[in-house]
């Protein structure tokens, strides 16, 4: 076997090909650490957002959207009283009828953006129990609560809807009296209202959807009973999980363009890698033919090539990881119903070093074998 | 020798079984489901329409409409099943419709569909539904019509109706 000194002197000979080489396999890491990330924060706050013990109560036929459904005002006594098993604190059951509207809240400044409206009363606290007052308090008639990450919705700063400020929506002036925290699910990026403000702003009789928090995930059943025996409520009963679950689905064609973008850019660095390496392997046909000629074997030199091949996609891999940390990690994106934060799990990171070792390997492979194939005497009068 | 033939020929043939159509194992029917099918058809069966015209909660009743009107009309739970008036117009009547769920009516008024359908459920000695699905006991499916024979259930009224059941009749 060549020493691995060889491998690496070889590397530095050439500092503007070494280079070339770093780049390339760590824009095609990067992009796949890019398309990853997005993916999983995608993914990960639909799935944090719909709690297993929660289940919605849609109307029938809008199982896919919230914003399109409409439930009557009084299911929210009914299914209080009706469903056997869900949660209660204090004899108070945790049951929140709630309106959603997707609409353009105007900030101080002028500006406009969309965002999610969620008009409540304080169950809504009993069964979203992952969302937190970080500042102000609950809002009362005229007012609204922000969520954390509301700002990015709006394309606005943070600072705009500090508490005290105010929203214009519907042609209507609203204070802001909180502001609130749900890690990790869509809600940090909606505004909530007290449920007769919203349902006055924009002109609605009827609730969105009746959210239930169950004692037992096992109590679903009890709800599904529920709107089986309440025709003329023309309800349907989803768990939270699965709606979001299915909301994630739906995502899935805007998640495959991400991984079908970095394919596309990732494979024109792969091609301009691989003719790097064939330029530089056929430079050095003669050296290595010198190097057969003086006793080592084919095998020894194309683990040597590998080695160096190696080096330079894993210094890039290195090289797309910091990049990733610095201009990745965190970001927020915002998306039509939330907002998310890009983040680097270790499955994201596993994938970016797979790349970078499948580039330097199997990549090296085919210049490699070109170069070592030729025979011998010629090899060794070559130019 | 032969026997190696006949080997061969038993895993041969369990493997060309393997990549047909999967059939659906079905689940043992609950007895206390099953004990509630009747073999004659009960006389003097009202339409669903009908029924829900002025139900007196206690009140006998016997009525006939299909197992139809909701996306799933059985529970996967309990013995409960939406039962739908005859006249509701299902998908597989309209020709040429090839909707995969026939029995939700979804071509029909809302409003119409809510005035025609009304809950059946089967109790038990607790007096709730039985935990246990009507879904393939004696073969009952979407779209069967059946006759119900039972008593109005407390809290019923012309909005919505529900009968628990004291004897299911398939008829087709």
């Amino acid at each position: 076997m060549l020493p691995f000194a060889y491998a690496i002197r070889h590397l530095l000979r050439d500092p503007v090909r070494f280079a070339q080489k770093v780049a390339g396999s760590a824009l095609v890491v990067f992009l796949v650490l890019a398309a990853g990330s997005f993916n999983s924060g995608m993914k990960r706050v639909l799935a944090a957002t719909g709690s297993p013990l929660n289940v919605i109560l849609l109307g029938a036929g809008s199982e896919e959207s919230v914003e399109r459904s409409e439930v009557a005002v009084q299911a929210e006594v009914q299914a209080a009283a009706g469903i056997r098993g869900i949660a209660n604190r204090l004899g108070q059951p945790a049951v929140s009828g709630e309106v959603q509207h997707m609409g353009l809240a105007r900030l101080a400044d002028g500006s406009e953006g969309r965002a999610v409206f969620r008009g409540i009363t304080p169950a809504a606290l009993e069964v979203h129990r992952e969302v937190r007052v970080v500042a102000g308090r609950y809002p009362r008639t005229g007012e609204v609560m922000v969520g954390r990450l509301v700002h990015e919705a709006l394309d606005a700063d943070a600072d705009r809807l500090a508490v005290g400020g105010t929203l214009e929506i519907e042609g209507q002036a609203f204070t802001i009296a909180g502001r609130f925290e749900a890690p990790g699910t869509v809600m940090e990026s909606e505004i909530w209202f007290d449920r007769n403000d919203l349902m006055t702003a924009i002109k609605r009789d009827k609730l969105s959807c009746v959210v239930i928090r169950l004692e037992s995930a096992d109590d679903f059943k009890n709800a599904d009973l529920f709107s089986k025996q309440r025709l003329d409520l023309e309800l349907v009963a989803l768990r939270e999980s699965d709606y979001y679950g299915k909301l994630a689905a739906f995502y899935r064609p805007l998640r495959g363009m991400t991984w079908l973008t970095a394919a596309l850019i990732g494979a024109g660095a792969v091609f301009g890698g691989l003719n790097i390496l064939y330029a530089a392997f056929a430079s050095r046909i003669r050296e290595l033919a010198t190097l057969q000629a003086i006793g080592f074997g084919r095998v020894a030199l194309l683990v040597s090539l590998v080695q160096e091949s190696l080096v330079s996609t894993l210094t890039g891999t290195l090289l797309a990881a910091i990049l990733a940390i610095l201009l990745l990690e965190g970001v927020t994106i915002p998306f039509s119903i939330g907002a998310f934060h890009l983040a680097l799990p270790l499955p994201v990171i596993g994938a970016g070093l797979l790349t970078g070792v499948l580039l330097g390997s199997l990549g090296a492979l085919p210049p490699a074998l070109r170069c070592l194939r030729a025979p011998l005497p010629s090899a060794l009068r070559s130019a | 020798m032969k026997s190696n033939l006949i080997l061969s020929s038993a895993v041969f043939a369990l493997a060309l079984s393997a990549c047909g159509e999967k059939s659906e194992v079905a689940a043992p029917a609950d007895p206390r489901v099953e004990a509630i099918f009747v073999a004659a058809e009960p006389a003097g069966a009202i339409s669903v329409i009908e029924a829900r015209k002025n139900p007196a909660p206690g009140t006998g009743i016997t009525v006939i409409g299909r197992v139809a009107g909701a996306m799933e009309p059985f529970s996967k739970d309990f013995a409960t099943l939406v039962l739908a008036d005859d006249t509701v117009m299902t998908c597989e009547r309209n020709p040429g419709d090839s909707c995969p769920t026939p029995w939700d009516a979804c071509c029909v008024d809302p409003k119409v569909l809510s005035a025609s359908r009304l809950s059946v459920q089967v109790n038990g000695a607790d007096g709730r539904p039985i935990d246990a699905t009507l879904k393939g006991v004696k073969g009952l499916k979407e779209l069967d019509q059946i006759v119900i024979q039972g008593k109005v259930a407390p809290g019923s009224n012309a909005e919505n109706l529900i009968v628990e059941a004291t004897g299911i009749f398939r008829k087709s």
